[in-house]
């Protein structure tokens, strides 16, 4: 008997161990789902295909796929700053670089999080002008108006340029040329002259 | 010359998955990482983000479901090779001393009836990380995107590779640097055993290999000290991550964690573990 019952109670011990590790552990995984989903979100630019957000968020595996398939390095990575569920989740980077729709994105994506994308009818996000536009404030700077390949980018009567919202797809082109920052470093922000913001539904 | 260890190689095989996502992040060729990575349109997909990318999204995908159903013929033919071959994780083990085994349960049990006992016991005690398993798959049902993903620590080594990339190409600093070596060393140190306690893609792979067929563990009984002679050694079980014993009548479900790493067969002094290609035992 002696020597059987320090081993009983090791035994006991370690399956009531095992039986609360079991249940911490699935614990664990029920309350990551929650903070996840109650964790505040943003609105991001994502890769063609990929708009609808909750459809988005359930299928990506954030394996790298599409940012290391795309030829112009306009996909980058969403950093953990901008929302715990959405980190590692590829969104588009303009400053780096813009879409030419080329799909190869969506072709590498294993799960279908990108789906198949239009460029005449789906929308990226949609450009808009912000308060540094160097054409706003002293005029003179045509560049979006000729660059977008959609012509999308229009100029008024003083050359100011006005963005189609039919025709603007959110390629990107636009904010990738505008030189702002460039011209304009001491106003010291982050934001180019005109630049893609996300479309919030699926309204398009 | 000494044969090369095959722990030596499985850094090797492990290195050869990491430089294939370095060549992915050098040139635009959509390689990815071990979460997926392929092809043009062809993908390995990880099976565990395949299931909870199913039913996260409540469709069925067509290309997510063959890389799955791929995957498990992989694990029937030969075992859990991912654990040992590819995961990245086993190469931080060795920086993460191996001391719950001394903590927990004494491994010199010398007598003969609380050895069996204790044997029974553990052949019998639930296993945490089915319950990791469990919760996931759950946790993604409920929420509606891949949970364990968020924590992974296969995708957050691969998320780190990634990050410090691109703060070096694209001066891209990020608070993601820091969270995410963190919860991966917080993985490591709190769950010491993560591979074997924890890890839910481990117990999915196990689950898969229940009916695994080749490259199966066995010691030779002539030349194993305690099979042939009796003496008292657990140099192979020590060495074991997963803490199969050998010497035990050995089930397919016990069979089936082992991750074929070959640590056995290495620390074994008699050479007497083979991982023949295929040989039943007894």
């Amino acid at each position: 008997m002696s020597n059987e019952s320090p081993s009983d109670e090791r035994n006991n011990k370690l399956s009531r161990r095992t039986f609360v590790a079991s249940g911490v552990g699935l614990a664990l995984m029920f309350g990551l789902g929650a903070v996840a989903k109650a964790a505040p979100r943003q609105a991001l630019l994502r890769p063609p295909g990929g708009q609808d957000e909750e459809t988005f968020l359930s299928k990506c595996i954030k394996c790298d796929r599409c940012r290391s398939a795309c030829h112009t390095s306009a996909i980058g990575i969403v950093p953990i700053e901008k929302g715990f569920l959405q980190a590692r989740t590829p969104m588009m980077k303009f400053h780096i670089g813009s879409c030419d729709f080329c799909n190869q994105c969506i072709d590498v994506c294993p799960t279908g999080a990108l789906k198949p994308f239009d460029k005449q009818r789906d929308k990226i996000g949609m450009a808009y002008l912000t308060d540094v536009c160097i054409a706003l404030n002293y005029g003179a700077c045509t560049l979006c108006y000729s660059a977008c390949p959609y012509k999308a980018i229009t100029l008024d009567e003083h050359k100011r340029p006005i963005i189609d919202e039919q025709k603007c797809n959110g390629c990107g082109v636009c904010e990738n040329i505008c030189p702002a920052l460039m011209m304009r470093s001491y106003v010291g922000g982050k934001v180019r002259g005109v630049e893609i913001r996300p479309i919030s539904s699926k309204e398009v | 010359m000494k044969p090369i260890k095959f722990s030596s190689w499985r850094t090797l095989s492990i290195s050869f998955f990491i430089l294939l996502a370095l060549v992915g992040l050098a040139f635009h060729t959509g390689t990815g990482t071990l979460s997926a990575f392929g092809y043009s349109t062809i993908s390995a997909i990880c099976p565990l983000g395949s299931i909870e990318t199913l039913i996260a999204s409540k469709t069925f995908i067509p290309a997510v479901f063959i890389s799955l159903a791929v995957f498990l013929v992989i694990s029937i033919l030969f075992g859990r090779i991912f654990c040992a071959w590819m995961c990245p994780v086993p190469l931080f083990r060795k920086w993460f001393p191996k001391t719950e085994t001394s903590q927990n349960i004494p491994t010199k049990v010398t007598e003969d009836v609380s050895a069996k006992e204790g044997l029974i016991a553990s052949a019998k005690k639930i296993d945490t990380s089915y319950f990791v398993l469990g919760g996931a798959l759950g946790s993604t049902f409920l929420f509606g995107f891949p949970v364990f993903c968020l924590i992974c620590p296969v995708g957050l080594t691969f998320a780190v590779i990634v990050g410090v990339w691109r703060l070096i190409q694209f001066n891209e600093p990020t608070w993601s640097l820091m969270v995410f070596p963190a919860v991966l060393a917080l993985e490591l140190i709190f769950f010491r055993f993560t591979c074997r306690k924890f890890c839910p893609l481990g117990a999915l792979i196990s689950l898969m290999s229940r009916a695994n067929i080749f490259f199966k563990p066995a010691i030779d009984t002539k030349s194993c000290l305690k099979a042939s002679k009796g003496a008292d050694c657990s140099i192979c079980k020590d060495a074991c991550h997963e803490e199969i014993d050998l010497h035990e009548p050995l089930t397919q479900k016990a069979l089936s964690r082992c991750t074929k790493c070959k640590d056995c067969s290495d620390a074994c002094p008699m050479q007497a573990i083979s991982f023949s290609f295929f040989k039943s035992k007894r």
